[in-house]
């Protein structure tokens, strides 16, 4: 089965007049299907730049790049948003929902653009989703209504309304608590077992590493080590142990 | 994304920022109501005009003293002093297009029953005059032949005179003074309104043309002389024939410019509709300059909105909308603001329409024609000024509008 990423030799510079930054040298990586990756790396060693290639949210300035065996380095806007719309869901740090808007209506926001939902598919697929991610009730409550770990959740919601198969996160527990965190890591390794997507996170905490599989490490634009997770860590069981932690302590 | 949900989208948009659209589509409310208004009142005026030169029947022929070629100066009455009541008479009796004829001397006339007073305007006028202008009575009796052949002291008059001189008596057979000359009242006139310049008709004194010429104003000419043709078609042959004969009996030989100048209704009525129609069109195209103004306020507003909302268009971009599909929103929104912009407008433009025909005393009208042109032009304004904005939405780089705070 061909990979869903097989990047060779991507080059990334940002041509800012003066003075150009070579912002990703020569990066390779191939991601199988159903893997977890995590990629870390200092600030500024180019993972938001990676991760914006691979949501083919931007263009590499030199390099091939196939999603799911097709090459998109060379896809025409239209179609790479429908890419964007169809095979990738991502979630950002500061979550990205419309403001002002229903859980709901945030949700059907990619069906919108995929051209042939109606309005009571779309209705009932994002209740769906928002029910998968545990906020079925909260469906109607606008953005600044929910707290920063229900926002992500929405903002998961929305990533996977539309069935793709890779899930793309850059620091999706970068504003969270480390409970939060924890839930939010629990929600994406469900989504990674049980519905068998491609994960990829961006993360500077070692411990959010620790629930992928696989960690790759970015320095100054190129990715310098790979390694496969020991002693994976499995959210479910944290987060019941921590439970049970809490306990103890109040007794 | 299909339009029903684009639609959905921009009325939304719209609505979270209720002030805003409102006060931008102000621009456009106004700019529609006074494009509609305008042209409204214009053509308004102009059917008011011509209705009421048209009461006049098409078959009017007058002739006035002086040459048509005098320039500027054909206005007053009697600025030249060439026609007599003869010309009138040699007119009725050699002209056979010719159906009736009066000669016309108007003055002011001072009135005074008992010790009420009134001035008004007084015309002395033959019989055929009633005749050639509609004007009939309410009670009482025209002028004969009779009080004309034997400039008898009678007159008749308009119920304004009436209501300021008698109240609710009955003036018929009542003796006024006019100019301190005593005058029998016969007969008391139908309401008729304003005239086309805006005076009452209603406000005049009627009588025997020598009575006036010789006892109120001392004169041997007449100021003008109004006639009608035996029929529509025959008032060109009419005007030929008059103008024939009053140049053989002002001895105008040859070349030499005639020394008074004809005109018929029908050429009045299509002066002043031409008149009309350029004033509707220079009133329509000042208040299209609101519109214009109005088309700049969405621009400007959609300007200001796409710079906010950078950060809902990185999303939207995020999660699969096209370029086209930005555009299309945006474009959609500034439409809509000014759609709706229109319709307010066009209620607003029929609302003052009315306002203004109440005023004026007219008949309202509506134009559907304008209405359209108005409410069409009011959806070109939005499409033609939110492109712009919504061109520069649609070419947004995803990452740097995600990023934008
Ligand atoms: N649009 C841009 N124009 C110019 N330079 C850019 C642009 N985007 C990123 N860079 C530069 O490219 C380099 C890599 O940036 P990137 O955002 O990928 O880093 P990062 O690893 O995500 O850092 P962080 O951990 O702080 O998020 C940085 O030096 C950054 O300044
Ligand atoms: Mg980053």
């Amino acid at each position: 089965m061909k990979p869903v990423i097989d990047m060779k030799g991507i080059n990334k510079i940002y041509d800012t007049g003066a003075i150009q930054l070579h912002a990703l040298k020569d990066a390779d990586l191939i991601v199988e299907q159903g893997e977890f990756l995590a990629i870390m790396g200092p600030s500024g060693s180019g993972k938001s730049t990676l991760m914006n290639l691979i949501s083919c949210m931007d263009r590499p300035t030199s390099g091939k790049y196939l999603l799911n065996g097709e090459d998109v380095s060379k896809y025409t806007l239209d179609q790479l948003a429908e890419v964007r719309n169809k095979r990738i869901g991502m979630v950002f740090q500061s979550f990205n929902l419309l403001s002002r808007t229903s859980a709901l209506e945030n949700v059907q926001l990619p069906l919108l653009y995929d051209g042939t939902s109606d309005f009571k598919r779309r209705h009932d697929v994002a209740m769906e989703t928002l029910e998968e991610v545990g906020l079925k009730d909260w469906w109607h409550h606008f953005p600044n209504q929910l707290s920063g770990g229900q926002q992500q959740r929405v903002a998961i919601a929305r990533a996977i309304v539309n069935n793709p198969t890779l899930i793309l996160a850059d620091e999706p527990t970068g504003n969270l608590d480390s409970k939060t965190s924890i839930e939010i890591m629990e929600l994406l390794q469900e989504l990674n077992g049980d519905k068998d997507k491609t994960i990829i996170i961006v993360t500077h905490e070692t411990d959010i590493a620790r629930y992928a599989k696989r960690i790759i490490n970015l320095v100054d634009g190129r990715i310098i080590k790979e390694e496969k997770v020991k002693n994976r860590l499995d959210a479910k069981e944290e987060l019941k142990n921590g439970r049970i932690k809490k306990r103890k302590a109040a007794s | 994304m299909r339009l029903m949900n684009v639609l959905k989208t921009a009325f939304m948009a719209l609505f979270k920022n209720k002030m805003r659209s409102f006060l931008t589509a102000l621009g456009i409310i106004i700019g529609v109501g006074a494009v509609i208004s305008m042209v409204n009142m214009g053509t308004g005026a102009s059917k008011m005009v011509e209705s009421q030169i048209s009461s006049l029947g098409r078959d009017v022929i007058m002739i006035f003293p002086g040459s048509s070629h005098m320039g500027g100066r054909r206005g007053g009455f009697g600025s030249a002093s060439t026609l007599t009541s003869d010309d009138a008479d040699a007119i009725k009796a050699q002209v056979q297009e010719v159906d009736k004829v009066s000669p016309i001397v108007r003055s002011s006339g001072q009135l005074v029953y008992g010790n009420t007073n009134w001035s008004s305007s007084v015309y002395g006028v033959y019989e055929d005059y009633f005749g050639i202008s509609n004007i009939e009575v309410t009670s009482g009796r025209l002028l004969h032949s009779n009080d004309i052949i034997g400039n008898k002291k009678v007159c008749v008059i308009g119920t304004e005179v009436a209501e300021n001189l008698f109240g609710d008596e009955d003036p018929v057979g009542k003796n006024i003074r006019i100019n301190k000359i005593p005058f029998k009242i016969v007969g008391l006139l139908k309401k008729k309104g304003q005239s086309m310049m805006g005076q009452s008709q209603d406000d005049v004194v009627y009588m025997p043309f020598k009575t006036a010429q010789k006892r109120l104003i001392g004169t041997t000419y007449t100021h003008y002389i109004t006639s009608s043709a035996i029929n529509s078609e025959s008032v060109d042959a009419a005007k030929d024939a008059i103008t024939d004969l009053l140049r053989r009996r002002h001895k105008i030989t040859g070349d030499k410019e005639d020394d008074f100048h004809i005109r018929s209704s029908a050429e009045i009525i299509e002066t002043s509709n031409t008149i009309m129609t350029a004033l509707t069109l220079l009133l329509g195209s000042i208040a299209s300059v609101s519109l214009l103004v109005g088309g700049i306020g969405i621009m400007n507003i959609m300007l200001v909105s796409v710079v906010e909302r950078t950060r809902e268009i990185g999303i939207r971009m995020a999660v699969g909308a096209r370029p086209r599909d930005i555009l299309r929103q945006f474009l959609i929104e500034s439409t809509v603001l000014s759609v709706s912009g229109g319709i307010v407008g066009i209620l607003f433009g029929v609302v003052i329409t009315f306002i203004i025909a109440n005023v004026a005393d007219w008949e309202p009208y509506i134009s559907i024609f304008w209405t359209f042109i108005a409410f069409s032009f009011s959806a070109f304004v939005g499409i033609f000024f939110g492109y712009y904005p919504a061109y520069k939405a649609s070419r947004m780089d995803p990452i740097e509008a995600l990023r934008y705070e």
